[in-house]
């Protein structure tokens, strides 16, 4: 018996291809090793072939021994996980613009600063919790023009971890109301044409992060703020109030 | 002595391969080798049944294996004992050393 | 290579893999499968989930699969691509059937060619109605091309049943492509995106009349506007 008939009858039942190889190599260098030695002791080369294989002994038994141990699943699991990687940047490589247009999309939005006289200011309100959003206002002003009209100025944050969808505050799901219980109209819904001398609201489209959704809401002719105690914002089903007590009157 | 190519107790082969790792790190033609030398010839295995041996004692982590070289550049594979297996190897030993000193007792060598 | 290295390589390789997958889902919008894309839709305009009760052919629409959603108050109406899509709210009349704007247009095929123009869907409609007919005013008054123009033209249109609704197809009647002031102010309402006849009708300025009829073709129920 030749040593690679040896070696095939020893690995025949280990079914992933690498691991066969690689323990047929090791089994390979040990029958190497003893055929030198047995040269060295004077055999000749077909002799010592010979006498190593034979103290190796049965290749039944290490063949079944072998493939009990070296299960395939985890070397397929391997190799399989291996072309999904292949798959997957050869995706990423079709998508690429993707990737270019998602690090440099859009103008950066710098939230507006309220004037300098501006004598009503708010920041960082807490709205509380709805529909798993997180709302802030991390700023609301009014401020008077010189016709002595005032108008406001909401910016508002909603929050979520869950970045695979992240609030999205559509103009039509959105209602104003303030506490003298008057319902402001909404001026984007209406194609964006101003109605003079009432309490009225659009909207700048919002700016987004990976976690947060920023708005702005615009109010014109609302009242002076000290008329007034609370804002209500109604997005979908759920309300929101912004106090307007205190006044930030610094 | 006749050459014994069984086991003398289940497990002892296993026992006597983690004894020899105990020192050094080495390859499966090389422990085949110290084994016979340190036991003078008296445990002689089939060699082929080494290496399912050593693969599953690396399974359960009691071996761990390295890809080297040999001298003359071929793959080869060491195995170095873990810490598992210092445990285990020490469990064994005990085990053996009770065995013996109760042979003993009974033979009267004591 | 032995079980443990495999094991450690196939948690790296693994995890890798869901990086690039997470990266790659993320980046081109996070789409959902078409089923789930609704509800997510609703989560984010902070609307109550609604029951689907119309789903046109995508064929139809340049790719676009449009659902209507009806909840107790409102009728949810969903253009859908590649797992994402808009949400255009409509309040919904409940006693009475609602007439509401698809959000985007349909093909519809004249004999010899195809055009494309909006189409409206009536919800809640009576029991007992097999057909159903529209009538719709449109006007246009101001000026196109310096010229002042004053057009004025009613479309009729018989429903076809689809689900629990009826579905109403305006059509061109002067040509889709022609160059006329009245043609034109017809272009106007039917070749832009249904946002301004949705804008209208939401706001109750288009007049129109609705009708049912038994399998006797007897009339069930008249709805006219304003």
């Amino acid at each position: 018996m030749n040593r690679n008939y040896w070696l095939d009858a020893a690995t025949r039942e280990i079914r992933f291809g690498p691991d066969r190889r690689r323990v047929r190599q090791e089994l390979e260098d040990h029958i190497l090793d003893r055929i030198e030695a047995a040269k060295d002791r004077g055999l000749s080369d077909h002799e010592a072939e010979e006498a190593a294989v034979k103290a190796m002994g049965d290749p039944g038994p290490v063949a079944r021994e072998l493939g009990r141990l070296h299960r395939p699943w985890l070397g397929y699991l391997w190799r399989a996980s291996q072309v999904l990687l292949v798959v997957l940047a050869l995706c990423i490589a079709a998508n690429w613009t993707y990737f270019r247009n998602f690090w440099n999309s859009g103008p950066d939005w710098a939230p507006p600063e309220p004037p300098p006289d501006s004598p009503y200011v708010w920041r960082d309100l807490s709205l509380g919790e709805a529909g798993g959003y997180r709302f802030t206002a991390p700023l609301v002003f009014w401020q008077q023009w010189d016709d002595g009209t005032w108008s406001g100025d909401v910016i508002l944050q909603g929050e979520s971890l869950r970045f695979w969808e992240k609030w999205n505050p559509n103009e039509s799901i959105l209602e104003v109301r303030d506490s003298r219980g008057i319902s402001y109209y909404n001026r984007t819904c209406a194609g964006g044409s101003s109605a003079e001398g009432i309490p009225q609201f659009y909207y700048n489209p919002a700016q987004s992060s990976y976690t947060s959704v920023t708005t702005e809401i615009w109010l014109d002719y609302v009242p002076d703020p000290q008329e007034i105690q609370w804002l209500e914002l109604t997005i979908g089903d759920e309300t929101l109030t912004i106090s307007l007590e205190g006044g930030g009157a610094a | 002595m006749k050459r014994r190519e069984s086991n003398p107790l289940p497990g002892s082969t296993a026992m006597l391969v983690l004894a020899l790792l105990k020192g050094e790190e080495m390859y499966g033609y090389q422990i085949i080798g110290e084994l016979e030398r340190r036991s003078e010839e008296v445990f002689r295995l089939k060699e082929g049944t080494l290496y399912p041996l050593l693969h599953s004692m690396e399974k359960e982590g009691l071996v761990s294996a390295r890809e080297g070289q040999s001298p003359t550049g071929r793959p080869r594979r060491y195995y170095r004992i873990t810490g598992e297996g210092l445990k285990v190897l020490e469990e064994k030993a005990e085990e053996w050393r009770f065995y013996a000193h109760a042979v003993s007792a009974v033979l009267g060598w004591g | 290579m032995e079980r443990r290295t495999y094991c450690r390589r196939l948690i790296g390789n693994t995890v890798l893999c869901l990086l690039l997958a997470l990266a790659l889902w993320t980046v081109t919008g996070c789409p959902l499968p078409q089923s789930m894309a609704p509800r997510r839709l609703e989560r984010q305009m902070l609307l109550e989930p609604s029951t689907i009760v119309l789903e046109t052919d995508d064929n139809q629409n340049h790719g676009d699969t449009l659902l209507l959603g009806v909840t107790e108050d409102h009728i949810h109406s969903f253009a859908l691509r590649d797992g994402d899509g808009s949400l255009t709210l409509w309040e919904r009349k409940g006693a009475e059937p609602t007439l509401v704007v698809l959000p985007r247009q349909a093909w519809y095929w004249t004999g010899e060619e195809s055009a494309y123009a909006p189409k409206l869907a009536a919800v809640d409609v009576p029991q007992g109605a097999v057909s159903a007919r529209l009538s719709m005013t449109l006007t246009f008054e101001g000026g196109i091309n310096n010229s002042p123009v004053n057009w004025e033209r009613t479309y009729g249109m018989e429903g076809v049943r689809e689900g629990s609704c009826f579905l109403f197809q305006l059509t061109y009647q002067g040509e889709p492509d022609g160059t006329t002031l009245d043609e034109l102010a017809e272009q106007s309402w039917l070749r832009s995106s249904p946002y301004q006849l949705t804008r209208e009708l939401r706001q109750d300025k288009i007049s129109y009349t609705l009708e049912f009829f038994d399998a006797d073709g007897q009339v069930i129920l008249t709805q006219t506007n304003p």
